[in-house]
């Protein structure tokens, strides 16, 4: 009898062990990706020089695309949005940087008109060919330019990755495209708590 | 004489209005029904939406739509989209085969209708007229709703 007893007691210990580690397993670890990204330079959507750095304080959310595209690009910025309403008043403490791959068509003027659609005030950048590529290297983001024959001219292959970087300048995080606003507002907080 | 041809044509009206009934209603019997059709409204700036619906085969045979036209954009293109190793990848469609008796979707990140150059500022609230052509089913004209970009976060 004790014996049974004794192994109903490790049977819920175990139980409870394993409730607790899959608990443990929703919360992102957000971890240092030391080998993801490094400050740099490119233009913003006035025209004037940015740098990662000019954003430490905040936490970033960052998102390569182009603005030609017209469905995960403009849905990917709508979900921020979302996730910026779900993080109330901590929404002052992030920052959205919409990096364009598409250096070549999408200057500063159009950026600027694009990103002013989205109340949460994006930062939009872009730049040379060889300065995006850079970046995007950094970034180990992978974009493949691919021709169309269309009056569109061309579209891209992208990653669809969103990096979240910390105050720091650090990327902590990266969202894909199924991540809902929730998550990414979970996980921002969870940053700013750890910060 | 003339009021005798005047009652001649009536009868003849009213004799062919079943026949007009049926062509007028052909679309809501047709083998192909359509939901959830959609729009994206365009951005400033910028002269591209997506279109996204369910499209239902109720035959036994297969069907394919062959092209989408519509006065608002110049250019129309199916597009497949699939994550491979974490790179979105877009590629173009000629056609859409919808197999007898299934459905396929056009979703936001997934396959979508890519409308190209528009001639106007698509705006959210809206309706914008699609002529999709198919195969067999021919004709199929949707007045679809244009929704905004927030609308398609799901």
């Amino acid at each position: 009898m004790t014996k049974k007893i004794r192994i109903c007691f490790i049977g819920i210990f175990l139980l409870m062990a394993a409730g607790i580690s899959s608990c443990k397993h929703e919360q992102p670890k957000l971890e240092i990706l030391d080998t993801i990204g490094s400050d740099f330079t490119l233009t913003d959507q006035n025209g004037k020089a940015f740098n990662l750095k000019d954003v430490r304080g905040k936490v970033v959310l960052m998102f390569f695309g182009y603005t030609n595209c017209p469905d995960v690009c403009p849905i990917t910025l709508a979900k921020f949005g979302a996730a910026y309403q779900k993080l109330g008043s901590s929404a002052d403490e992030v920052k959205t940087i919409f990096v364009s791959v598409d250096g070549q068509r999408d200057t500063p003027e159009k950026l600027k008109k694009y990103l002013s659609y989205f109340k949460y005030n994006p930062i939009g950048l872009t730049g040379t060919p060889d300065e995006i590529s850079k970046v995007v290297k950094s970034f180990k983001v992978l974009f493949v330019k691919r021709l169309t024959g269309n009056s569109n001219g061309y579209l891209f292959d992208h990653s669809t990755a969103t990096f979240l970087i910390d105050k720091e300048g650090r990327v902590r995080h990266l969202f894909g495209q199924t991540d809902r606003p929730e998550t990414i507002a979970n996980v921002i907080n969870v940053l700013l708590k750890s910060n | 004489m003339l009021m005798h041809n005047y009652k001649r044509f009536g009868m003849i009206l009213l004799l062919l209005t079943p026949l007009f009934i049926t062509i007028t209603c052909k679309k809501k019997n047709s083998a192909i029904k359509i939901d959830h059709d959609r729009v994206t409204q365009s951005l400033p700036g910028n002269r591209v939406s997506a279109g996204y619906m369910n499209i239902t085969n109720t035959m036994e045979k297969d069907d394919t739509l062959l092209s989408v036209d519509t006065d608002d954009f110049e250019t129309v293109e199916f597009h497949n989209m699939f994550e491979e190793n974490g790179v979105m990848k877009m590629e173009p469609m000629d056609s859409v085969v919808i197999k007898g008796g299934q459905s396929v979707s056009f979703t936001p990140g997934g396959m979508h209708i890519m409308l190209i150059n528009n001639k106007r500022e698509i705006k959210a609230g809206e309706k914008i007229q699609l002529n999709l052509h198919f195969e067999n089913a021919g004709l199929i004209k949707l007045t679809s709703p244009v929704k905004s970009i927030e609308e398609q976060v799901e």
